[in-house]
Parts: structure tokens; sequence; C-alpha cells
């Protein structure tokens, strides 16, 4: 978990030093498409890391009202969908990124795969984020780690 | 019928938690399913949205807004604004609101400007004998400008959506801030008369130059940042994505060396909160990409727009309908969702009326930004209660009367053309 943030803000990093040089060396169209491609990776990256604690933004007002019991039920339930979707992200990812195989970047000559594989990878740890989040709300666990979780503005 | 299976199964998701993006996603697959279209197109438009460079400025500016409050730097406008309005019955709502103005010059969106605004002023506002439900909603309310003053996020969402320049939307969207901003001063003063707080504090003319001039002094750094900013997207020195970088930089060498109150080490936390919030945000722009592509193929903005024809020729009457679709909208969706859905199917049609882009691009955002403030969906009334530690039905009561002076600035922006594109022509 721990790595793939730290992945995250490795790149995030790299993009912003990458960066000021299109402000400054306007030459330079290699950093425009690299910073890019690192924010696709960041995107779907960062949304499998907040899968885990479920803090991707959500209308939690239904949540709040009903009694706790039926809370935990529409929780699970909230899950299971969010597990369904991300199965097909996954699968429709990696067709897409066989397909693709032989594209490469206008400039970098990065082979596109390794852009496009971002969104089935990303699809794939959040799967396995969701289901430990799932594990998590079952054994009531989940308001432990509700507490070291920083909230998001 | 396409479209109203889609709602009532995007609004059963969205009511049983399903996060925002996902509810968005799963609706645009079942609907390409349905069509018997391949799923690869999803997969198309939702990669084809996050493979921009001006998308990249949400990020950035999010960045931005984020390293400019640990920095310290939202303490010292709270501080300018008070020295300035202060004295004031209801001065310390009124700088409050002020503050919120000027956090909005670094802040792209209302969320993070209740927050940081929040976090400093309504306790102030307590202690000085304000009812807690009051400060809450004051803050609330002054939330919203921080994505009507530039920079913003959904009018960075909508020029990328409407192919419009997001430069002249930033200056269109300034006069439009200013006057939300001024008319909820004058609201707190008016609602400190009304219901006897805050009483005025007399200073004499000189001590209050002193002080004034000490803080904003003080807040030099800051207050640059907007002049870098916009005057450098003005000029045209850079793109907005450019200057959200630069606003970074800025940002960074101000708190890290200038206010000394930002720590090496607290970057790496910086950075991983401001990644997540990217990320969280961009993954219901990808997502709503993929829903607009699947309703321009199914011709829904057509059919939607010869029925909005067939009900009225005048623009006038026209402007009235969208803007209560927009406010109601937006009490139920994410602002930039519903802009990336709603307008390339409204936009056209406002076009035919004979509306000016630019202008709608501000009318849409400026309603929409009244559904942060609105419950069920209000993100801004979380935030607000959260802070002032009260439940989200007292903030009702104080909050309507800020409601209708919010509703009366959509009117006027959207009846007066002149407000938004003053500076544009």
């Amino acid at each position: 978990m721990f790595a793939v943030a730290t992945a995250a803000v490795l790149i995030q990093i790299a993009v912003r030093f990458v960066l000021p040089e299109i402000g400054i060396v306007i030459a330079a169209p290699w950093t425009e498409e690299l910073a890019r491609y690192l924010m696709v990776w960041v995107v779907f990256l960062g949304v499998a890391v907040l899968l885990r604690s479920g803090r991707l933004i959500a209308v939690e007002l239904l949540v709040f009202m009903v009694p706790q019991g039926a809370a935990k039920v529409i929780r699970l339930g909230s899950v299971a969908i969010c597990l369904l979707f991300f199965s097909i992200v996954a699968s429709i990812g990696f067709d897409w990124a066989r397909m693709s195989t032989m594209e490469v970047a206008p400039v970098t000559r990065i082979a596109m795969n390794w852009v496009y594989l971002a969104m089935p990878i990303g699809a794939l740890i959040a799967i396995a984020n969701l289901i430990v989040f799932g594990l998590e709300i079952l054994t009531g666990l989940d308001k432990a780690s509700d507490e070291h979780a920083e909230p998001l503005e | 019928m396409l479209l109203a299976n889609m709602l009532v199964g995007l609004l059963a998701l969205l009511a049983i938690s399903v996060p925002v993006g996902v509810a968005i996603g799963l609706i645009s697959f079942s609907g390409l399913w349905a069509r018997g279209l391949p799923m690869i197109a999803a997969a198309q438009a939702v990669f084809e949205s996050l493979d921009s460079f001006a998308l990249m400025a949400v990020p950035f500016y999010i960045l931005a807004g984020s390293i400019m409050q640990a920095g310290g730097i939202s303490q010292k406008l709270v501080n300018l604004a008070s020295a300035l309005l202060g004295w004031l019955r209801g001065g310390l709502g009124a700088a409050a609101v002020l503050t919120s103005m000027l956090f909005s010059t670094i802040s792209g969106s209302s969320s993070a400007t209740t927050a940081a605004v929040g976090s400093t002023t309504i306790p102030a506002m307590v202690k000085k004998g304000y009812p807690r439900n009051h400060a809450a909603a004051l803050v609330a309310a002054s939330g919203e400008i921080g994505v009507i003053i530039p920079p913003s996020l959904p009018i960075i969402i909508y020029g990328l959506v409407m192919n419009q320049s997001i430069a002249t939307l930033f200056i269109a969207a300034i006069i439009p801030g200013l006057l939300i901003g001024g008319t909820l001063i004058v609201s707190s003063v008016a609602l400190a008369y009304l219901f006897k707080f805050d009483n005025v504090t007399r200073v004499n003319p000189l001590e209050w130059l002193v002080n004034v001039v000490r803080n904003a002094w003080g807040a030099l750094f800051a207050l640059m940042m907007p002049v870098i900013i916009l005057g450098g997207i003005y000029t045209g020195a850079f793109t907005p994505t450019e200057a959200a970088v630069v606003a970074v930089a800025y940002g960074l060498i101000v708190s890290l060396f200038i206010y000394r109150q930002l720590r090496w080490r607290d970057l790496g936390r910086i950075f991983v909160r401001s990644a997540l919030t990217s990320a969280g945000i961009l993954l219901i722009v990808a997502f709503a990409s993929a829903l607009a592509f699947l309703l321009t193929i199914s011709q829904i903005p057509q059919q939607i727009g010869a029925w909005l024809g067939s009900l009225s020729d005048s623009p006038l009457v026209f402007l009235l309908i969208i803007n209560l679709l927009l406010l109601v909208v937006g009490m139920f969706m994410e602002t930039l969702a519903a802009i990336i859905i709603l307008a390339p199917i409204l936009g056209p049609i406002a076009t035919m009326y004979g509306i000016d882009p630019i202008h709608f691009g501000i009318i849409m955002v400026v309603n929409l930004a009244v559904g942060m403030v609105t419950p069920p969906v209000g993100v801004n009334l979380f935030i607000a209660c959260e802070v002032a530690g009260i439940r989200i039905d007292q903030i009702i009561r104080p909050l309507l009367i800020l409601l209708v002076v919010l509703l009366i600035n959509i009117l006027l922006v959207a009846y007066v053309p002149a407000l938004s594109l003053f500076f544009v022509r």
C-alpha cells in the first residue's frame, strides 16, 4: 500500500520537476508528453489507493441516515458494485492494451502499451484493495483505519 | 428511453453511496452495452480525456492550494482581511468572506477554500459572539467563490469540454466573483445588525491604516500570486497549466524559504494528499467523458435541444429554464461531472439563442456552485459544519438568507451579460 503511494509521489514529483522546463525551455516537447502519461498513471494508481479506505468522492447521506446494520449492508453493496466496475475496467483495459501493441508515443517513442496499461493495472490493484476494504467493513475493522486516514479536500 | 433508464440507474447508484466516478462509469458501460457498441470506445474516451495537457492544470492548482495552505498563507490572508474590515458591525464575518475571495485567487476549488478559510475564521467568529450556525453558513456560502474567482477547476473543465479559451473564461469570471463576494460581505453586515451580534469596534483611522499596511506587507507574497497567475495568463506569457506549475513553484519558494512555515519533510505528505485528491476528481472527469461520448452518439443533445426549443423562443425564458435545471442538477450532482455531461448538451442550444459561449460557461459555473452550498450533496456544508461542530440541520436556517442572496447573484450574472463579458471584449 505504502509502496503504491510512494510510487505515486515519486511520479508526481517527477512530473513537477519536469514541467517547469516547459515554462522556461519551450523546445522540450518530450516533457509535456511524459507529464501527460505520468498523470494518467497517477490517476489510476491514486484511485486504487483511495478505494482502500473508501475515500472516493461519494454521496454518503443515506449511509449516515439509516441504522448501523443497514448502513453496513449498503456499504458492502457499494463495494460489490465497485468490484464489478473495476473488473470491467481491467478486462477492457487489457483488451485495449493488447490491441495497441504496435503504437508508440510520437515524441518519446515510449510504447503506448506502457501508458494504456495504467488503466487495467490500476483496476487490478483497486480490486485487491476493495476486497480488503470489504472484509474490513464486515469485521468492523474499518472504523479503526478511518482515524489515521487523512481527510481529503 | 435510454436517457430515463440511465438517469434512474445513476441516481440509484449514487443513493447507495457508490463513488460518483464509478457510478458514472458503470452507467456509460451499460449504455454502450445496451446499444451493442464496443466497450473499448469507453476506454478510449476515458484515456483521451485524461491525456490532455490542459487538464493537468487541475492537479497543479490543487497542489498549489495545499502548499499555500500548509505554508501559513491562509492565516496571513485572514489577518489582512480582519485588519481591513474587522471594525465594522459584522466585520469579522465580512472579513471571512474577503479571505475566501483572496484565497480563491490561489485555489480553484470551493471545498478547499471552505476548509482553509473556515478552520481559522469560524473559531474566531464564535469567540466574538457569532452564533455557531451563522458563522458556518457564512463560510460555506462564501466558499463557493473558490470556483468562481480564477483559477477555477470547473471553469478549466468547461473550457476543455467546450473548446473555449480557459484564459478568456478566467477573465470573464472576475466581475461575477467580485459581485458575489461583495454581496455576501454586505449580507454579513446586515445579518449582524438584524440579529445583534459583533458590535462596531471603534478604531482610530491612523491605527487602522497602520494595521492594514502592516498586514498587507505580511501577506505581500500571497497577494502577488494572483498577479503572477492572471497577469501571466492575460499577457499570454503562459498557458493556464503552466501558470499552475508556476504557482506551485512560487508557493514552494515562499513557504519554504520566505515564510519558513513549511518544512521539507511535510512536502511528501502534501504531494501524496494532492495526488490522491486529484485522482479522485479526475476519475470523475474521465468517466463523465465516457458518458458524454455515449450521450453524443445517441443524439441526446439534439433531442433535448429540440424539446427545449419547442418550449419557448425567448432567450430570457430559456435562461430561466437553464438556471432552474442547473440549480437542481447542482444539488444532486458533482459539479465537474455535471459540466462534462451537460455543457455539450446545453452549450449548442444556448448559442442558438444567441448566448455567448463564454457567458454561458460563467452562468453554468455560478449556478452549479450554489449546489455546493445546498443539501443533500453540498460539500461546503459538510466541511463548514464539521469545522464548526454542528449538525447539518442546524446550519439550514441562517443559510436560507444567504442562499437568497446567491440566487439574486445568479439572476444578475445570467441576465446581465456585460458582467461576464466586460473585460473580454
